[in-house]
């Protein structure tokens, strides 16, 4: 019987060390396996927020991209408008400086047509009084006197008097000429 | 005798399977840790380049905005001022139109005037400085007025035609300084 056991003995011992050594080692695998797999999964899911990252950056990229166009047209069409508008500015102030050249013109033009139609006026009552007489067929000494009175010139009321008191070619001729001279004068000077 | 090899070549067998499957599962894993771990660096630069441009991006927008209420603002200036131009356009034309009929006005008044005068120096030649007929006749022509020199032509021929001349050239004068 002892060789029997010692027999089996011999025979239990390397099944009992084969089985131990080779469920640790089972159990490593398994560990790394599973290490594997979940850094695996990781990795995975890494490069799918990655791809994920890198769609949202090249998409803001391009928002970014489009943006920077639009301002930089912006910035070219506030540029272009600024230009128009200061030339804008500098044609209504040279429109506003002929204006005011053109108003000034105009002031004097008509103080000098005032001053020629007073003139013109004041010659014409110098003369009407000798249209009267020539041209009103029942002119009187009346009306051609106040027609002179209305002149109100000294000079010419005392002329015409002495014409009235004396009627001749003489008395007319100083009175006339006065009267036309004078209406000279008056438009020339 | 014989059973033992047989024991210690599956022992072998088995140990160098599982050990090949353990370092292939093993460099697996460090494999895919470190390209998880060098994704997770392209991951965090990726995220802090979105976050910078996203900054980029927000302060271009802001600056876009700034840019948008300028041209607004501008554009509604220039507007403005190209109303306020059309208008100083206008109102320089009126003026220039005014000014020119002004000028108009004048330039016919002076020459009315003129001519008066011209009409007056016949008449003072003729009552003041008793110039002969051929001169006051001179100065007639020189108006170029032909009724007058007709009336003047007809005088001569006919003292009675006398008035007749001098109503003309009194009426005519009076006419030629009459301002309204």
């Amino acid at each position: 019987m002892q060789p029997d056991s010692s027999i089996s003995q011999d025979q239990n011992p390397i099944p009992q060390k084969k089985s131990g050594k080779f469920n640790i080692q089972i159990v490593f695998l398994v560990i790394f396996i599973l290490a594997a797999a979940g850094l695996g999964y990781w990795a995975m899911q890494s490069s799918n927020t990655l791809k994920s990252a890198q769609q949202n950056l090249n998409t803001l990229q391009g928002e970014y991209d489009a943006l920077t166009a639009e301002k930089n047209s912006l910035s070219g069409e506030l540029d272009q408008t600024n230009k128009d508008l200061a030339s804008t500015n500098e044609e209504i102030t040279t429109t506003k400086d002929a204006l005011s050249t053109a108003k000034s013109e105009a002031a004097k033009v008509n103080n000098d047509l005032s001053a020629l139609k007073k003139k013109m006026d004041k010659a014409n009552t110098y003369i009407y009084a000798i249209r009267y007489i020539y041209e009103d067929d029942e002119a009187t000494f009346l009306g051609a006197f106040l027609l002179v009175a209305l002149v109100d010139d000294n000079t010419l009321t005392e002329l015409f008097n002495k014409w009235m008191d004396s009627p001749s070619y003489a008395t007319w001729t100083p009175w006339a000429g006065y009267a036309i001279q004078t209406a000279i004068d008056t438009l020339t000077k | 005798m014989q059973t033992e090899p047989v024991l210690t070549e599956t022992k072998k067998s088995s140990f160098g399977i599982v050990t090949v499957l353990m370092i292939v599962a093993l460099l697996a894993a460090i494999g895919l840790g470190v390209w998880g771990f060098m994704l997770n660096n392209d991951i965090k630069v990726s995220q802090s380049a979105y976050a910078d441009l996203k900054s980029k991006h927000e302060a271009l927008t802001k600056e876009k905005n700034t840019v948008s209420a300028d041209l607004e603002t501008a554009k509604t200036s220039l507007d403005t001022a190209k109303k306020d131009l059309e208008k100083a356009k206008k109102d320089l034309a009126d003026q220039q139109a005014a000014l020119t009929k002004v000028q108009d006005e004048m330039t016919k008044l002076k020459a009315n005037a003129d001519k008066a005068v011209k009409y007056m120096e016949v008449m003072i030649a003729y009552w003041v400085d008793d110039a002969g007929p051929d001169k006051v006749s001179d100065l007639v022509k020189a108006i170029g007025d032909a009724d007058l020199t007709k009336s003047y032509e007809a005088y001569r021929a006919d003292d009675n035609k006398f008035s007749d001349w001098v109503k003309y050239v009194f009426v005519t004068m009076s006419e030629l300084l009459a301002t309204k």
